[in-house]
């Protein structure tokens, strides 16, 4: 082989090993509703999608919390879970803990975080959320049931009450899960991976960030 | 009446017929789900089908708390319990009037578009003991036709799963699916098995 067909297929080799390692610095996804008029789950898709996605036009959203079935200590690891959204660098959703109710899963106007055996969480759903969607992408409500016939835990083990609440605030934000597998692993990351999930990570922050910017 | 499976070759043909539909949807999956293998999903469930959504009907439950939809499905083939030819399976969500209530990690059902479905109890908001898709994204299997074969994936297969007691984190087939005709056999032989353990009990 001649000395410039090295030096070519030397050059090729580390541009093939530059691309295997390169991760795009965010891969967040929003959640789109297309589904007036016929029933959906909703889709992934960017930032920029022309059609938009689900989003708040309040920026203050307050969360009640249904202690009932709960177990101990749940309200501290909701709060630090809202609190994690709220800190949030140039986005101004403030999500806050509302104090306790006796709502259920049920569209009320209440945003609420509740525990049961219902709801049509049961089996191996582990914890199931509900956006209500006026004009087809405007939030404005949101629930999440816990199904309280799994362990939940605020120390960290499975299964982690404050990274799941976390994740699914994120669902209750618009957010979808992030494409993004390198670690440290986003808070929107497709799959449960414990406690790790309780600090958003910077494709988190910018998925949020996203939904300011444009709505 | 159960359906016969006369209907499994139109099935096989309206999944090719959609299949270009398919695959430039992304069906959104969020919530926190555990993995249920075949296994656990023909045992949690008591029927399980292959047909053809007709038309889907949203409503406000008795309470007027929660929107329901009622997704009449044309059977094409029962793999396990008994179905009418037409059954009605009932979902949280769905819209009515300005308003949509959205089940993130719930079921994607198409008028027109064919699915495994796997239908059992579950007590939804307004409604005990509903006939429902209980294991929600992961109860529910497209159909999609690759090289002249009709593939069944998951609607889990987007979404994130907590893994199960084995480990296994993938729904079953995984982003590609299974063969139909194969998952047809697997099911049936696991309900088989299960009505035989039944039966000794």
């Amino acid at each position: 082989m001649s000395r410039s067909t090295l030096r070519v297929a030397s050059l090729v080799v580390a541009a093939a090993a530059m691309v295997a390692v390169a991760t795009p610095a965010h891969a967040f996804r929003m959640i789109q509703n297309t589904s007036v008029g016929r029933f959906s789950a909703g889709f992934a898709v960017t930032c920029s999608n022309s059609v938009g996605f689900v989003h708040w036009n309040t920026r203050s959203i307050n969360w009640w919390h249904n202690t009932a079935n709960q177990g101990s200590g749940k309200g501290t690891a909701l709060s630090a879970a809202m609190s994690a959204w709220t800190g949030v660098s140039s986005a101004n959703h403030v999500l806050s803990y509302a104090g306790t109710t006796s709502a259920g899963w049920s569209t009320d106007g209440r945003n609420t975080i509740l525990w049961a055996s219902g709801n049509g969480c049961t089996g191996n759903c582990l914890a199931l959320t509900a956006l209500v969607l006026q004009s087809g992408q405007v939030l404005v409500e949101s629930d999440i049931t816990f199904n309280n016939s799994v362990s939940w835990t605020t120390s960290g083990s499975q299964f982690d009450t404050q990274a799941v609440a976390a994740h699914e605030l994120g669902h209750a934000l618009g957010i979808h899960h992030t494409n993004l597998t390198s670690t440290p692993r986003p808070t929107m990351y497709a799959s449960y991976f414990g406690s790790g999930g309780r600090s958003l990570e910077s494709d988190d922050r910018a998925a949020l960030q996203c939904a300011e910017s444009r709505y | 009446m159960q359906a016969g499976p006369k209907w499994r070759c139109a099935v096989a043909a309206g999944a090719a017929g959609v299949a270009l539909a398919l695959a430039v949807a992304v069906p959104a999956g969020a919530t926190t789900l555990r993995r249920a293998g075949l296994e656990a999903l023909v045992a949690d469930n008591h029927t399980v089908v292959v047909g053809e959504v007709l038309d889907a009907h949203s409503y406000w439950n008795a309470d007027n708390t929660f929107i329901l939809t009622d997704v009449r499905v044309e059977v094409a083939d029962v793999l396990k319990g008994e179905a009418p030819a037409v059954m009605t399976v009932t979902v949280m969500g769905g819209t009515v009037g300005d308003l949509t209530t959205l089940i993130v990690g719930g079921p994607e059902l198409f008028p027109g578009r064919s699915y495994v479905l796997f239908v059992g109890h579950a007590d939804l908001p307004g409604a005990a003991r509903a006939n429902t898709v209980r294991d929600l994204a992961q109860g529910v299997f497209d159909l999609r036709a690759e090289g002249g074969v009709v593939r069944a994936v998951s609607q889990a297969s987007e979404m994130p799963l907590v893994p199960d007691f084995f480990g296994q984190a993938e729904p079953p087939g995984g982003v590609r699916g299974l063969e139909l005709a194969s998952m047809v056999r697997t099911v049936r032989e696991l309900a088989h098995v299960r009505t035989q353990g039944e039966d000794l009990k």
